[in-house]
């Protein structure tokens, strides 16, 4: 009876992460792409059936539902060596094909109409599973369908499954560069307010961030949608390692999940990776300690949220829940800590403890690595903020503007008036300053102040 | 461990025996005296000089030297330690007042003094040369007790004590019977003529015959005949045999008054031969008899040889006579080697008598006689001979011991004794069971001196063997040499020793290991015994408690166990356990009492608490299927001397702790699931809401913490150092040692053992129950209609239709409408503010406690592992503050 957990990939970037997450999973496991375990995996001591069940032939089969408005990236994972893997009834691509044209309110509208479908899907595998733990939704904000149908099966898997947990990986756009949607800021925005009242924790992948870690940290000039995907992937695997090779502590999602946030709403968690290597650039080895581990996660170079540095001194985290991955020595990870505690390496909240809890976790062994400790942490960071505020700026110049409207007033959301746009705005403002409260020793007061 | 409890014990009867009060707690002065303790070595004491002391200090010193003689002539042991012992007391005026008075204010204490059995003897002296301490005068007492017990065995008569020992062996041995002999052979009934003794019986007393007037040359033939008559143990016409004191005192002779006095006196050069032969063969006979063992039995047979050639030389003497070569004068001189070989026999024998001794004893005698006699070229030979034919049946036992393991001694004298009492079977169930310590011990008085030394490594040796064979593998060690008792050669007990050391010990220890590490697998039957008590395989039991969590709660008489034992297997079989090839030893238990109470009464013992602890009553209060769970393991012989009752009962309490935190993470853990959906509503901004969040948070702050710290901190550790340790072991008994410290660290560092810090512990434990369970409540109220019935959609049902969707939608909104008025008063309502707010001041202030009492604890004890849980718990140092600030507004108040 595991506790099992449903990945659903909504959208574009959604099915992308997704691919190269099952991709990075069947490597550790020993699962061939045609989802049959190698040999030399047999006598694995992994939890496989967390994220996987198994055919009548014995192949695995992922939990796993694609979902996309149209079938670019579908069709590619269709051809690829892995597309016997999937169930092919839990692919959903949409009849006219057409997409959600980068509109959330088009892919929000489309999730109405097929409702009935996606859920089918869902609910046949949460039937599937004996005690089904959560879900979790990959998508992009940015775009159309994985930020409007996203928001929608939040809304809905929320209303349908209210004890289940929902974590999302989210990825957040990149504001360095010109995007080529320029509603970006209103998508990203109304998906800000169903991440915040319907998702139970979400993990936040700043592509601004990502790009400046793939070009600074791993010298890629100019870093491909695959090699970011790859970083992600990683992320996601290494978050959910403790979940398949379970050990004394951290065995279910709600365990890792519940301790990293304090009040329902703050549940927005940044991540850092390190040692981070490439397929292509072959980086020099290093010693890695579980020191030297800890200490890189805490830099803010190494998170993959971008938040300005200049504000990192008035944040601090409410909490840090780091997975260390390799054959350790617990007397090391407790020294480290000591080390960490001693330097006063990580800034805390001043209203109550908060400790950067460690969960331990054996590292496939069939995926070779050079490296002996990899590490990645989970953190809650009033910094995050930041995030926000950007988004709010940018939506803000353009709602100022009511630019580029049209599209959205096509919806029925949207044809009287605009009113859930502003709603939204709302919600982000409260959750900014929610974070920006905790920062302050007088969070506990806040909620009375607010209202 | 036996000897440290024996001296306790010693100890508490002398402070009874002396009323010492006064706050002198006698495990405080059992501890001093085992740490003060010297080996006592006899060349250091000289006891002729202790004598002499003593003997100027005496009322009658002639009596007390006569005694000191008497006992020494007895063979007793630690004569010279308590000897010097005693002088010591004598030397020092504060202990001899001290005892004097009182000895006098007790009157008669022989009421008190306890009876030792002659055995416990040589062990209770062990102790002696503690010299100096105050526990000298017990000891005094209970030696002259015991000394007077000794003398007054001497004087009962054989028979007597042949029976007595025949009883005691006959309740020994079970499957052995000692066989009864004839009546007309020993004891009472036998018949009188039927001995190669002197017939000492009154009836058959013929009178002397008269020889003075016959002339010299016929007196002399008639001597001779007589004489050898006598020496052959027939009573002659004109010589009496009249028995001495006792059966062993030298006979005494009447020679006829009128025979002539050169006869008379060359007569009595070498009737001292007679009385000789006479004791021999008396002692022969006797202790043939089956219960005085074989050590006995080869030492009369060796003895019987060479009264046999004895006796073929009076024959052939006899001979002569008849030929006429055979004067007196000449009869005289031919026996002249005889008369020092018969006399050392005699005095063996008379001395074994005296001492009574059987066995070991036997040996230390031959052996000590062998030493004394170094000079004297033909006692030596004779010592030696007859030690080396007297050893034999024992280093045969011996050598079966030490090569095989098996002990075949149905006469109590081997050095090493079995207790049939303890049974390997026992260890299973019996959690005060001490087969390894107490199966096979050492008898201390039954150690032939010379083996002394390695006595110890003779028994581990044996008890190594002796386990594997009870495995039922046949042991052979592969290089068993006969050992051979030579006590001449210097190099035998080295000779001895390698043999015992370098190479049967290290097979034995080496085999046993070896049998318990690779054919039983003993570290991964541990690695799965810590997989499960440990919970180093959390899936497993997280897939257990999502099984069982309607069984936990009822209680537990209404649980049926065999429901729980499959759902135990279930939980296996669908976890990673499930590769375990020894997953089918675990079963579950459902114990009468919870964890705190049975650590409670636990740590109590010993205590003033004990008896409030005792009085209550364990079945007033009825336990949950939570409470009173525990798992269970199925050990088999041999790895049960390992994992025996006790060890599986630490690993027990061990995991109903680890479970029950657990537990608690799990409620805390839910808890936040059901209040995760309110973010939506009004109520998220509410104070008291976000402070019982809050609370929420910082208790599951709290107990994850914890876990990681005994999980992280103390367990895992703890266990490495464990599988290292048992990597390098030599022995079992290191592995015992390796494994018992493990689980007493575990136990120590999870606080289990300081009933202090537990109750603090548990009283948290609670609260986080008690708030969960309140919340709880006031999510039932927000969710009450919402929740229950509409959500959990059949998809059974096959897909929904529009109107029912249409309907669905409809019921959906109208209960959210009434959830949020529910909402609404919840969030005004000011009575639940003050709960949380209570819920938050109990546990800060029971976790500071905590805190506190933990940092003061591990700097007073030096436990330096509990400081660690203080960084564990309070990584921001946000209890410490709160704690400095309290210090100061306290500080304010009493300043102000």
């Amino acid at each position: 009876m595991p506790r099992e957990i449903v990945t659903l990939q909504i959208g574009q970037c959604g099915n992308q992460i997704g691919f190269e997450y099952w991709k990075q999973l069947c490597e550790e496991h020993g699962i061939r792409p045609d989802g049959i375990l190698q040999d030399f995996a047999n006598d694995g001591t992994d939890r496989k059936d967390v994220f996987f069940y198994q055919a009548d032939d014995d192949h695995y089969i992922p939990r796993a539902v694609l979902i996309d408005l149209e079938p670019r990236v579908v069709n590619s994972i269709k051809n690829s060596e892995y597309s016997n893997l999937y169930n092919p009834e839990n692919i959903y691509l949409s009849d006219h094909g057409g997409g959600a044209g980068n509109n959330w309110a088009a892919g929000f509208h489309a999730g109405e109409k097929i409702h009935e479908e996606l859920f089918d899907i869902i609910d046949r595998e949460a039937d599937g599973s004996d005690n089904l733990e959560g879900f979790m939704l990959c998508h992009s904000t940015a775009g159309g369908t994985g930020s409007g149908l996203g928001s929608y099966m939040l809304e809905r898997l929320n209303d349908r499954y209210p004890k289940k947990l929902i974590q999302t990986y989210s990825v957040f756009p990149n504001q360095d560069e010109v995007s080529d949607v320029v509603v970006q800021p209103y998508n990203t925005m109304l998906t800000l307010k169903r991440l915040t009242l319907h998702a139970d924790a979400t993990v936040v992948l700043d592509n601004t961030a990502l790009n400046t870690i793939a070009t600074e940290r791993l010298h890629i000039q100019n870093p491909s949608f695959s090699q970011i995907n790859k970083m992600v992937s990683t992320i996601m695997s290494a978050s959910t390692a403790t979940l398949r090779y379970p050990g004394y502590m951290n065995n279910d999602l709600i365990g890792l999940v519940a301790s990293l946030i304090p009040t329902p709403r703050l549940h927005f968690l940044m991540t850092g990776y390190t040692p981070l290597v490439t397929d292509q650039a072959l980086t020099s080895v290093r010693k890695t300690t579980v020191l030297d581990v800890m200490r890189r996660l805490l830099q803010p170079k190494n998170m993959m949220v971008f938040t300005g540095r200049q504000r990192m001194n008035q944040h601090c985290f409410i909490s840090i829940l780091n997975i260390i991955q390799g054959e350790i020595d617990p007397t090391q990870v407790h020294k480290s800590l000591q080390r960490i505690r001693e330097r006063k390496l990580a800034q805390f909240i001043p209203w109550g403890p908060a400790s950067i809890q460690v969960a331990l976790s054996r590292k496939s062994p069939y995926v070779p690595s050079a490296h002996r400790v990899s590490g990645l942490m989970l953190a809650n960071h009033t910094s995050i903020s930041a995030l926000f505020k950007r988004a709010s700026r940018q939506f803000d110049k353009l709602r100022k503007r009511e630019a580029f409207l049209e599209q959205f007033r096509k919806e029925d959301m949207f044809a009287e008036n605009l009113d859930e746009m502003d709603a939204s705005r709302e919600i982000v403002q409260q959750l900014t300053d929610e974070y920006e409260a905790a920062a302050t020793p007088d969070y506990l007061t806040w909620g009375e102040k607010a209202s | 461990m036996s000897d440290e409890f024996r001296v306790h014990h010693c100890v508490n009867q002398l402070l009874r025996l002396l009323r010492v009060d006064g706050g002198l707690n006698a495990a405080d002065l059992t501890e001093h005296i085992l740490k003060n303790r010297t080996p006592f070595i006899t060349t250091q004491v000289n006891t002729h000089s202790s004598t002499v002391r003593i003997s100027e200090h005496a009322r009658k010193p002639q009596e007390f030297v006569h005694k000191f003689e008497e006992l020494k002539s007895k063979n007793v042991r630690n004569v010279d330690s308590l000897i010097f012992l005693l002088s010591n007391i004598i030397e020092n005026p504060s202990i001899h007042s001290t005892i004097t008075k009182c000895a006098s204010s007790r009157g008669d204490a022989d009421k008190f003094i306890p009876q030792y059995p002659p055995a416990g003897l040589g062990s209770s002296l062990m102790t002696l040369p503690a010299s100096g301490t105050t526990l000298t005068p017990q000891e005094l007492v209970e030696l002259r007790s015991n000394l007077e017990k000794a003398t007054t065995s001497s004087t009962l008569s054989s028979d007597v004590v042949r029976k007595m020992l025949y009883e005691q062996q006959q309740s020994r041995k079970s499957q052995f019977t000692t066989p009864t002999q004839p009546s007309w052979l020993i004891g009472p009934m036998r018949k009188i003529n039927l001995t190669l003794d002197f017939p000492f019986n009154t009836s058959t007393q013929h009178p002397i015959a008269q020889i003075g007037n016959l002339p010299i040359r016929n007196q002399e033939d008639e001597v001779v005949k007589d004489v050898l008559a006598v020496l052959s143990g027939v009573e002659g016409r004109h010589i009496l045999v009249r028995q001495g004191e006792n059966k062993y005192s030298p006979r005494r002779f009447i020679i006829e008054p009128s025979m002539d006095v050169a006869l008379a006196e060359m007569v009595n050069l070498i009737i001292c031969v007679a009385s000789s032969y006479s004791i021999i063969v008396n002692f022969i006979e006797e202790r043939s008899a089956f219960v005085y063992g074989q050590v006995n039995h080869a030492l009369s047979a060796a003895m019987k040889t060479i009264i046999k050639e004895y006796q073929i030389n009076i024959a052939q003497l006899e001979d002569q006579r008849r030929q006429g070569h055979l004067s007196l004068q000449r009869l005289v001189f031919l026996l002249q080697p005889v008369i020092q070989q018969m006399e050392v026999l005699a005095s063996v024998a008379s001395a074994v008598e005296k001492g009574n001794c059987i066995g070991g004893s036997v040996l230390t005698l031959l052996h000590s006689r062998i030493v004394a006699s170094v000079g004297d070229k033909v006692s030596e030979d004779l010592y030696t001979h007859l030690a080396q034919l007297a050893n034999v049946p024992y280093l045969e036992m011996l050598e079966k011991w030490i090569y095989k393991g098996e002990i075949v001694d149905h006469y109590n004298e081997f050095l090493v004794e079995q207790h049939e009492k303890f049974s390997k079977e026992k260890l299973l169930d019996e959690y005060n069971d001490q087969y390894w310590e107490l199966r096979y011990t050492l008898c201390r008085d039954r150690i032939p001196i010379y083996l002394e030394r390695m006595a110890d490594k003779i028994l581990n040796t044996g008890k190594y063997l002796n386990v594997v064979h009870e495995c039922g593998r046949s042991v052979c060690f592969p290089d068993a040499r006969e050992i051979i008792y030579s006590p001449t050669k210097k190099e035998y007990v080295q000779q001895i020793e390698e043999n015992l050391n370098h190479q049967a010990h290290s097979y034995a220890s080496q085999l046993l290991l070896d049998l318990l590490m690779e054919e039983h697998n003993l570290t991964s039957r541990l690695r799965s015994v810590k997989s499960y008590f440990l919970l180093n395989d959390g899936d497993f039991l997280l897939h257990f408690m999502d099984l069982t969590e309607s069984e936990m709660r009822m209680p537990m008489e209404d649980i049926m166990p065999n429901r729980l034992e499959t759902l135990l297997e279930l939980a296996i079989r669908t976890s990673m356990s499930d590769r375990d090839p020894f997953k089918d030893d675990l079963k579950i238990v459902l114990l009468n009492y919870d964890l705190i109470t049975q650590l409670v009464r636990i740590l109590s013992i010993d205590t003033i608490e004990e008896s409030v602890v005792k009085s209550l009553d364990p079945t007033e209060i009825s336990l949950s299927g939570l409470e009173s769970f525990a798992l269970d393991y199925t050990v088999r012989w041999p790895l049960s001397l390992v994992i025996s009752r006790k060890s599986l009962t630490k690993y027990q309490m061990l995991f109903r702790h680890l479970f029950y935190c657990k537990h608690v993470e799990r409620h805390l853990s839910a808890v936040w699931l059901k209040f995760k959906t309110l973010k939506k509503n009004i109520l998220h901004s509410r104070h008291w809401f976000v402070e019982a969040m809050l609370i929420l948070q910082r208790m599951l702050h709290f107990i994850q913490n914890f876990e990681y710290y005994m999980m992280f901190e103390v367990l895992e550790p703890n266990w490495i150092n464990l599988e290292k340790n048992l990597k390098t072991a030599v022995n079992v008994d290191e592995v015992l040692e390796y494994h018992t410290d493990f689980l007493r660290q575990c136990l120590q560092d999870c606080l289990l053992t300081n009933t202090e810090l537990l109750k603090m512990l548990s009283k948290l434990l609670m609260l986080c129950v008690s708030f969960s369970n309140f919340m709880q409540g006031l999510s039932r109220q927000v969710d009450g209609p919402l929740l229950e019935e509409s959500l959990e959609h059949s998809t059974l049902a096959g897909p929904p239709t529009a109107t029912e969707i249409q309907s669905e939608a409809d019921r959906l909104a109208t209960a959210t409408k009434e959830a949020s008025f529910h909402l609404d008063e919840l969030a005004r309502s000011a009575e639940h503010g003050v709960t949380v707010d209570a819920f938050k001041r109990n546990f800060t202030s029971v976790l500071m406690n905590l805190l506190n009492r933990v940092s003061f604890i591990s700097r007073e004890e030096g436990q330096h592992g509990l400081f660690n849980i203080l960084h564990k718990l309070d990584y921001n140092g946000y209890y410490r503050s709160r704690m400095n600030d309290d210090d100061s507004i306290n500080q304010k108040a009493t300043e102000a």
